[in-house]
């Protein structure tokens, strides 16, 4: 059985790595004459046969990182509630409402947040159309939410109940236990959540292409419409194989693959040096 | 009543998930004794002590009834009344558990730990009190060059007397042993029963164990534990 376990684990590795070998091997025209790197700088503008995917990077970067700005205090303390603060039948109810929320479609976030979000944000917020990086980042934060949640809480819970009983008998209090000890206990698998929420709101489509307006144009506000790079490989329609629009798609998979790649290794090298320095 | 009352226990009951484990008891202890809890396993003396710090609490599906009062240095009180701040309580009735449970942090942070959940943040008094609870359980001299190591690297002997080290910085007026010594080899549970003993003139030990001998030697009261009553055997 354990053989079974590490071929699986093995053949999970092997796929990732195909899959980069796959981008590397469909996008190589663009490895001729450092066309990537250009890319990477560009304007979209087919017209003028420029294909670079520049503003659709820093739409990329701006949505997500804004929804997990705004998604992770909120996650957070709901796993707070859910790990220990509120009432044991509390914490059942709010587990069961965040493993709910996580089931739901994306196309319905999408959905509702076009008839309800998109009004208020025009409204309230924004001038223009309400299809901007701020509506996009607050349907996405909901949308990772459930994610980072049920990771907070398996962290939090997955302290070894020795020292919970230990740090209880010594008089703390239920907030002193979840922040001196279940937080830093539990950290590691904090930050999975973090990457696993980050993930999801980077590699998400429906949500973008619905409501962050799909401008090609570059963002300078969060009250601009964006179009972020999911979303780009989404619209772009290219018959020819060959051509640097088709290839330019593929530029697209590679930078949201090494940057979610990078974003990993960032983030475990911060929870190894902490752990490193928690003596 | 009296004004060496400790502990006053009074037609105490507990069920725990419907199961009735203590029934109706009534008993009277006086201040600075060891009284030791023997019996067969399984039948509740580790959750008889966590009676008396609610510790029970924190795993719910428990019921309690009748009362416990004890005197935590401003006359009697019952420890079950509302009014009564949980951390308070566990900070005045300090605990020791069957298996050594040191936090994963450094030997010194473990002593520290409790003080600064206590709101207690002087560096200088917190190193003089490291010292003093560190002495007093004999294991200064053994860890004084590595204060700053993960308190888990001690051997179990070592981590035991840690953490009664870290039961005994906030001075309490109560100690719970949670047969303390049965994870250990000899040597370091003669060290323990030693300390124990010791630590009588300072605070109410109230002491679970297995071991017939072991309780002999160094409780003043001997109870047992059966039928879901305490019985006085010694």
């Amino acid at each position: 059985m354990g053989v079974l376990f590490q071929l699986a684990a093995y053949g999970c590795g092997l796929l990732t790595i195909a899959v980069l070998v796959m981008m590397f091997q469909l996008g190589r025209p663009l490895f001729v004459d450092g066309q990537f790197f250009s890319l990477l700088s560009q304007v979209w503008q087919p017209g003028q046969q420029l294909y670079g995917i520049y503003p659709m990077i820093i739409g990329s970067i701006r949505i997500s990182f804004l929804a997990l700005a705004l998604s992770f205090p909120v996650s957070l303390g709901t796993a707070f509630l859910a790990a220990g603060l509120a009432p044991r039948p509390m914490q059942r109810w709010v587990l069961a409402m965040v493993r709910l929320m996580a089931g739901i479609p994306t196309v319905v976030y999408g959905f509702v947040a076009i008839f309800l979000l998109v009004p208020l944000v025009r409204e309230h917020v924004s001038r223009g159309s309400g299809l901007n990086i701020l509506t996009a980042s607050l349907v996405l934060a909901v949308l990772i939410a459930p994610t980072m949640v049920v990771f907070f809480v398996n962290g939090l819970r997955g302290v070894d109940q020795s020292y919970c009983r230990a740090t209880d008998a010594l008089g703390a209090t239920a907030v002193q236990r979840l922040l001196y000890l279940q937080l830093p206990q539990g950290w590691p698998t904090i930050v999975s959540g973090v990457i696993m929420g980050l993930g999801r709101a980077m590699g998400d489509t429906l949500v973008s292409l619905m409501v962050a307006g799909n401008s090609i144009g570059v963002p300078t506000s969060i009250v601009d419409s964006a179009r972020t790079l999911t979303a780009h490989i989404a619209l772009v329609i290219a018959a020819d194989f060959a051509s640097m629009e088709f290839a330019s798609i593929f530029a697209c998979g590679l930078v949201l693959y090494l940057f979610t790649m990078a974003v990993v290794i960032g983030l475990r090298m911060l929870v190894h040096l902490r752990t490193g320095s928690d003596r | 009543m009296n004004r060496q009352d400790k502990i006053i226990i009074d037609k105490l009951s507990f069920r725990y998930r419907n199961r009735p484990i203590l029934e109706d008891i009534s008993l009277c202890w006086r201040e600075k004794q060891i009284i030791a809890v023997t019996g067969p396993s399984g039948t509740g003396k580790s959750t008889f002590l966590s009676l008396f710090n609610r510790l029970w609490e924190e795993t719910g599906d428990g019921r309690l009834t009748g009362s416990i009062q004890l005197n935590l240095g401003g006359g009697l009180v019952d420890i079950y009344q509302r009014q009564m701040p949980l951390a308070t309580l566990r900070r005045s009735v300090g605990m020791v558990f069957q298996a050594p449970n040191p936090l994963p942090m450094s030997i010194y942070k473990n002593i520290t730990f409790p003080l600064m959940l206590a709101g207690r943040k002087n560096g200088e008094e917190m190193t003089e009190l490291v010292e003093r609870v560190l002495t007093q359980v004999h294991l200064f001299a053994e860890v004084k060059d590595r204060l700053k190591s993960d308190a888990r690297n001690l051997s179990g002997g070592q981590q035991q007397r840690l953490c009664l080290a870290r039961a005994l910085v906030l001075e309490p007026k109560i100690l719970l042993l949670d047969e303390p010594t049965s994870s250990l080899d000899q040597e370091a549970c003669r060290k323990l029963e030693e300390l124990i003993v010791e630590l009588k003139d300072q605070c109410t030990i109230l002491l679970v164990s297995h071991y017939q001998d072991q309780v002999q030697r160094t409780a003043d009261l001997v109870y047992e534990l059966a039928d879901k009553r305490l019985r006085r055997v010694g």
